[in-house]
């Protein structure tokens, strides 16, 4: 990520998913990692011009280091049904949601989003998701701490990428920050 | 005014003042005492759409438990105080047994969150507020001595920094920097395209932070001064002139005297403003070179599975006591001034 970083935009400290977005589809990148869901929005016809979507191609997240896995994480979209509703409302939805997910709604809506459903067939804007997915990629680890860990690292990774600590000392300092607030979430004693 | 009457004429205030700041102070004094249960886990299977793997999961039944009998959590006392996202005293005592000089001892105190976040708040803190007074008293001598027809437009205009919502306003301002927006190629025209981005380096975002917060705080202090202005005395005024003081001597021999409580007031308010700094934080997206207590406070009550309440409220606390400690010698003066003239 630091040696990729020093290609990036001089701002890039300062831009999120948007601003990424934007500068894509201004022409000003030449290679980009962005959420699945921004496929769709990149190759359509707001916000870019002609040149810019018909070369732009979707492809796997990268790996990294000689590995085969692709370095990045999947997160599914599902549908929960909360506990305080009543037996028969809740067999309901439930029957309501699952006969809506069919493979005549995907044919549908193919393009829509990223499918789990027998029948998707993955258009160019899902490309890139379907090569991540088939790759191996492991999904976001839902376990209960994993949000604390995922500020550490956004918190003390900073200083490694603008090049004003060390690896081991950023490593350090994620660990460091993740551990105090763990204790105080109960995680750890 | 009577004691009894002044008694009864404050009440109203002082028991809002009570209800909605003192005791929401002691609740998260309190708060900040506490951390959470130990979280029950339980080790479960999840099937997803690859198969079915081994998950750790929170108990939610008996959280709930726990949450019942005990609300508050698990006593820490201090503990949140000291730990390293706070003043963090065992990492410094390490890095001074471990530190070969002066120079290494301080240069890893910035490492720790918060004494990062309090080194760009008082830095901000007492930049901004001295030019915001010198300016302000100079943007009202200088509309003062405007025609009449022109005071009130200039007046109007003057304000609007204020208006404009700090966020709304950062964001603006951050956009117009960018380097494809109006400021910044601008800047690239001017400098040849080799002009640094504002926002790349930490020194340019605090310049860019600092100025931003000149501007919006700017009008408070201009019309609080604007009003004193118009209280000056004009036969003291009229007298300095016949004694043949130039502007410069009357402006600081006769005006400024007359305005120092004015003066007081502002650099109080100003002082306990500016250490909250916090929407321009967001606004401009700075937080990866420039952090304050408010931020570090709100990053905290941001985690969304698990909200660090005893860390903000710890943050809050240690907030307050920085105004208290800043604040002080205005306060000091205040009372002196106070003394002296009831005597």
């Amino acid at each position: 990520m630091k040696s990729l970083a020093e290609y990036a935009h001089p701002d890039h400290l300062t831009q999120a998913s948007n601003e990424t977005q934007g500068l894509w589809e201004a022409g000003q990148a030449a290679l980009g990692i962005m959420w699945g869901s921004r496929g769709g929005v990149i190759l359509d016809n707001e916000g870019s011009s002609e040149e810019v979507t018909s070369n732009t191609v979707l492809t796997s997240a990268p790996t990294v280091a000689g590995g085969s896995i692709p370095a990045a994480t999947l997160w599914w979209d599902g549908i929960t049904i909360s506990t305080n509703v009543g037996d028969a409302e809740a067999e309901a939805t439930f029957a309501a949601l699952v006969s809506a997910m069919t493979p005549e709604m995907v044919a549908e809506h193919n393009d829509d989003a990223v499918w789990l459903i027998e029948g998707f067939r993955p258009g160019p804007a899902a490309a890139g998701v379907a090569a991540t997915a088939t790759g191996g990629t492991k999904s976001y680890p839902m376990i209960p701490y994993i949000g604390l860990m995922h500020n550490a690292l956004g918190a003390e990774l900073v200083d490694f990428l603008k090049g004003s600590e060390s690896a081991e000392q950023a490593i350090a300092d994620v660990e460091a920050a993740y551990v105090t607030a763990a204790r105080e979430a109960g995680f750890l004693n | 005014m009577p004691h009894r009457t002044f008694f009864w004429f404050i009440l109203p205030t002082l028991t809002a003042m009570i209800l909605f700041i003192a005791l929401p102070i002691v609740s998260v004094f309190i708060q900040s005492l506490h951390i959470e249960h130990e979280q029950v886990i339980v080790v479960s299977e999840s099937c997803g759409p690859f198969g079915c793997t081994e998950t750790t999961l929170v108990d939610t039944g008996a959280t709930e438990e726990l949450h019942r009998e005990r609300p508050l959590g698990r006593l820490n006392g201090i503990g949140t105080y000291t730990n390293r996202s706070h003043l963090a005293l065992e990492e410094i005592r390490k890095a001074w047994d471990t530190a070969g000089t002066i120079g290494s001892f301080f240069s890893q105190i910035p490492n720790l969150p918060f004494y990062k976040a309090l080194t760009f708040t008082l830095t901000y803190t007492f930049a901004v507020t001295p030019i915001v007074l010198v300016l302000g008293l100079a943007i009202a001598v200088g509309i003062n001595n405007l025609p009449k027809l022109l005071k009130g437009p200039t007046i109007f205009v003057s304000l609007l920094p204020m208006m404009v919502t700090p966020l709304v306003g950062s964001v603006i301002l951050f956009r117009m920097v960018d380097g494809d927006g109006i400021i910044g190629a601008t800047l690239q025209l001017i400098y040849d395209d080799s002009a640094p981005s504002l926002k790349a380096s930490p020194v340019l975002t605090w310049t860019m932070l600092i100025v931003y917060g000149i501007w919006h705080i700017l009008p408070f202090s201009f019309i609080v001064f604007y009003a004193g202005l118009q209280t000056v005395p004009r036969e003291t005024i009229e007298a300095a002139m016949i004694d043949g003081a130039t502007k410069w001597q009357r402006m600081m021999n006769v005006v400024v005297p007359h305005l120092m409580p004015i003066v007081i007031f502002v650099t109080l308010i100003l002082l306990m403003d500016n250490f909250r700094v916090f929407e321009p934080i967001v606004g401009f997206s700075a937080e990866a070179h420039a952090q304050s207590l408010s931020w570090i406070n709100f990053k905290d009550l941001r985690e969304i599975a698990n909200p660090l309440y005893s860390s903000a409220g710890a943050t809050s606390m240690l907030t307050i006591l920085g105004v208290a400690v800043v604040v002080t010698p205005v306060l000091i003066r205040t009372w002196r001034d106070f003394r002296r003239r009831s005597h």
